[in-house]
């Protein structure tokens, strides 16, 4: 369940990545986009570290 | 004259450092191919996480990225966040599975790997030819790398930076393999780190409100938005979005933690690596443009020349830092993809077809070692294409690996005909990749849609498919 979470979690951000910045900030002339991706990855990492705590492989 | 002083005595003290350090790490004894591969997998989680990194990110960052950022802006950010955001993904979901499975099933080179995982000796061949393909091009691209950033630092000297290179490389790698591999790098990831952050740090200070000016200018172009054609932005990221299961050299690191602790630091260490120096690269590739915008810096045309450039301009003291880090940069990657090409021809080919012993095996990968580099120094002396695109061929040569590694990994050995769609699947992508880069060249083809796909896209559904064959007719 909970690797099928991160899974799809993963997969959603992946096409976040690639289909906002062509579609809602394709044309923006701030920093915008910048802000994004690198917000995206920062909320990634976040979901990330608290996937490793407690995910199966994870335990030893 | 001063110039020439400052960048020996900078490089001479990068170039002891690491050699002092590699000499230190030969103090941990090596006896079995496991212990020159692989650390005999006893690597702490901070050595293997810069190590890790430091084989990742290559001159590519401070030379072919910050240019890629100049000439297109934000769009080339995405490009690497991709690679970050799929390889946070894909080190969290699979590496504890590697990782116990390299522990349990004694893998060290990353071709022995596959064939373990279906069962198949030949698959072993197939893939170090693939390896030996794509990445001497890759390998080749960072050692000509270092004779720029010494031709940079001391003109007419290319030709001394390829030899410093090589010897380096082979003192560093050759000595006690992952061990000093592991040390060296984690002195140089954090060179790279440092002269970044001074990099970054002076070239806002300098710029000041001019690149304020320059980047309202920038907006005006287009070049904060997205510029990049999207069968571009695919075609070259998605080889990228699969490095973490394609390239030998960062698969067989993760065989090296010493536990899962170690593991789940190298995760965490690298991304907090990966995502800082990814911001310093491109913020310095945006502020460049941004201060040629308002001419403060003179236009420049070719990608790879934009660092060089900037650093004209930067403190002595500062240039030299930083050129030096573009060669730790490179030297990180190529040390590890020689001891991972050389691992392939230890383990899968000497040992796996003569059977000799491991004392014997360590010798033949280190005379591995040595034909590569000399085999790297001739195409780094014949100069072949740009860095980026190098690189960018290097990983989409690869991309059959990612599907037949991923079902590998979660499904493999559970037939006989698994192996054979593996080895059909690596062959047909891999002819695709190859064929389409001798058709329009190495630049070209990633931009050359087939069938109106992007060309890495096309790769990737063909060998997927072909490896997914016996599995959907059970």
């Amino acid at each position: 369940m909970r690797d099928g979470l991160y899974l799809a979690w993963s997969l959603l951000v992946l096409a976040l990545s690639y289909i906002v910045p062509f579609t809602l900030l394709r044309e923006c002339r701030s920093l915008i986009l910048y802000a994004f991706w690198l917000g995206l990855t920062l909320v990634h990492f976040a979901v990330t570290l608290l996937y490793l705590r407690g995910a199966e492989g994870w335990r030893s | 004259m001063e110039e020439l002083t400052a960048a020996v005595a900078t490089l001479a003290i990068y170039l002891l450092l690491g050699t002092a350090i590699a000499l230190i790490s030969k103090r941990v004894g090596i006896r079995t191919t496991a212990d020159y591969y692989v650390a005999g997998h006893r690597l702490g989680g901070v050595l293997a996480a810069i190590s890790y990194a430091a084989t990742t990110y290559s001159a590519f960052m401070m030379v072919g990225l910050v240019g890629l950022t100049y000439a297109t802006g934000v769009g080339a950010f995405g490009f690497e966040i991709t690679y970050l955001l799929s390889t946070i993904f894909l080190l969290s979901y699979v590496a504890p599975r590697v990782w116990r499975l390299s522990k349990e099933r004694n893998w060290i080179s990353p071709a022995e790997m596959v064939s373990d995982l279906y069962g198949m000796r030949s698959l072993s061949l197939l893939v170090a030819l693939m390896y030996l393909v794509a990445l001497i091009p890759y390998a080749s691209a960072q050692l000509i790398a270092v004779g720029r950033m010494v031709e940079g630092m001391a003109p007419g000297l290319y030709w001394l930076g390829i030899i410093l290179g090589v010897v380096a490389a082979l003192v560093w790698t050759g000595l006690s393999g992952m061990w000093s591999l592991a040390s060296t790098d984690l002195f140089q990831g954090l060179w790279m780190i440092l002269a970044a952050v001074g990099f970054v740090a002076w070239l806002f200070l300098w710029g000041g409100q001019d690149i304020a000016r320059g980047a309202a200018r920038m907006a005006e172009e287009g070049l904060l938005g997205m510029r990049w054609p999207p069968l571009v932005f695919a075609s070259y990221s998605i080889p990228w979005a699969f490095f973490a299961v394609t390239n030998p050299q960062v698969v067989q690191k993760l065989y090296t933690p010493r536990d899962e602790r170690a593991l789940r630091r190298l995760v965490t260490l690298f991304t907090v690596f990966g995502l800082s120096y990814t911001v310093m690269v491109t913020a310095v590739g945006l502020a460049g443009r941004a201060l040629s915008e308002v001419g403060r810096v003179p236009v420049v045309d070719v990608v790879d020349r934009v660092t060089p450039t900037l650093l004209r301009f930067a403190p002595l003291p500062l240039a030299v830092f930083v050129f030096t880090s573009i060669v730790a940069a490179a030297m990180t990657t190529m040390d590890a993809i020689v001891l991972t090409l050389s691992s392939t021809a230890s383990r899968d080919v000497y040992q796996g077809y003569v059977g000799g012993d491991d004392r014997t095996a360590i010798n033949v990968g280190r005379v591995a070692i040595l034909i590569l580099l000399a085999v790297l120094s001739y195409v780094a002396y014949l100069r072949i294409g740009f860095i980026v695109d190098l690189s960018v061929l290097a990983s989409a040569l690869l991309l059959p690996l990612a599907p037949v590694t991923l079902v590998g990994w979660f499904y493999g050995r559970r037939s006989r005909s698994m192996g054979y769609a593996a080895i059909a699947s690596l062959a047909s992508g891999f002819a695709i990749g190859l064929y389409w880069a001798l058709v329009h060249g190495a630049r070209k083809s990633l931009v050359t849609p087939i069938l109106g796909l992007p060309p890495t896209l096309l790769i990737l559904i063909v060998s997927t498919a072909v490896v997914l064959v016996p599995l959907i007719r059970r």
